[in-house]
């Protein structure tokens, strides 16, 4: 085996033992492959030492407690709009109606104003109808 | 006996409102994604944050699962674009406010003995030659090295064909060999200056 051959076969191993006995014997002839052997080598024990560093056997809890204040924050996040979305619709309820009973006036005093004008009537028939239409219940005659 | 359930089954009872379920989940995955995120930022508490992070998206993004792929290459190709995320993050802190990190190389040093003064160089010689892997590089050594991916798993997670796979996969661990080789010399060459 040459130092190319080598070369390729420790660039597509995962661990050291899968070299080859031809490998390893060409290693121990080789001072130039050894150097990169013992580089490579640094790094593969590195990995392997942290790969082997254990989890927190609590990152569980904590990652379900911070997706329980993840979802918590967005609810009171939506709270406010809520709020201001119900402040609107009531107002706006509120302001249609008052608008509708304002149009039904509207239309009488209208209504009113023309039969004030209309000369073919008196104004004391016009105050009698009126005061019929409006407040029939407070009708003295 | 307990009763074991596939991960889309899991995901279904999530979909359904059944939150508590996602915790099921994150046992299975927990370790295997820490050890991706030791391998692209080397601190246990960094890495626990990250991971926690990346489940945190996971459970948000859970109704982009389609799944096309299997829940863990979906879940790996996650962890994988989140570590590159924050190691670009950390790079641009780094440059802004590169004051702070010579404290923290220097604050660790002093006061060791030689042996474990030079395994920390090791390791920072290590954590300096990832860095200098292209970002597609550093990915498939860490899916290879870190996750025990197989090169049609790791193909899968990183979008590749088998073949595009295994060339990255070469070419990354190349040019780790040749920086990590050409750094542990000058390492070698300065040594006695350290050690004095």
């Amino acid at each position: 085996m040459n130092c190319q051959q080598y070369r390729a076969e420790l660039t597509t191993v995962k661990k050291r033992d899968e070299l080859s006995d031809a490998a390893n014997q060409h290693l121990r002839s080789c001072s130039r492959c050894k150097a990169l052997s013992q580089s490579y080598n640094h790094f593969l024990e590195f990995a392997d030492a942290e790969k082997s560093t254990e989890v927190s056997p609590f990152i569980a809890t904590r990652i379900m407690a911070a997706i329980a204040a993840d979802e918590a924050e967005q609810i009171s996040a939506i709270v406010p709009w809520l709020r201001v979305i119900a402040v609107t619709l009531t107002l706006t309820i509120g302001f249609t109606f008052a608008y509708l009973s304002d149009k039904r006036q509207i239309v009488m005093a209208d209504l009113l104003i023309t039969d004030y004008f209309n000369v073919e009537r008196n104004a004391f028939e016009i105050e009698t109808a009126w005061i019929e239409e409006i407040q029939p219940e407070n009708n003295i005659y | 006996m307990q009763h074991t359930y596939s991960d889309n089954q899991i995901i279904d009872e999530i979909r359904n409102g059944n939150r508590d379920a996602f915790e099921l989940l994150v046992k299975k995955y927990q370790q295997k994604v820490f050890q991706s995120s030791m391998g692209f930022l080397h601190d246990e508490d960094e890495a626990a944050d990250l991971t926690q992070d990346i489940f945190i998206k996971v459970y948000q993004q859970l109704d982009k699962f389609k799944g096309r792929s299997s829940f863990s290459t979906w879940l790996f190709r996650i962890c994988v674009n989140m570590g590159t995320n924050h190691l670009r993050k950390q790079k641009l802190r780094q440059l802004l406010r590169p004051e702070e990190v010579t404290i923290t190389c220097h604050s660790r040093s002093p006061g060791r003995a030689d042996e474990d003064l030079l395994k920390q160089e090791q390791k920072k010689i290590i954590r300096q030659a990832l860095q200098k892997l292209k970002a597609s590089q550093r990915k498939v050594i860490i899916l290879s090295h870190y996750q025990e991916l197989t090169n049609a798993e790791l193909a899968e997670v990183m979008g590749l064909s088998l073949k595009a796979a295994e060339s990255l996969l070469f070419r990354a661990r190349t040019r780790l060999q040749d920086i990590l080789k050409r750094e542990f010399k000058t390492t070698r060459d300065e040594l006695p200056t350290i050690q004095s």
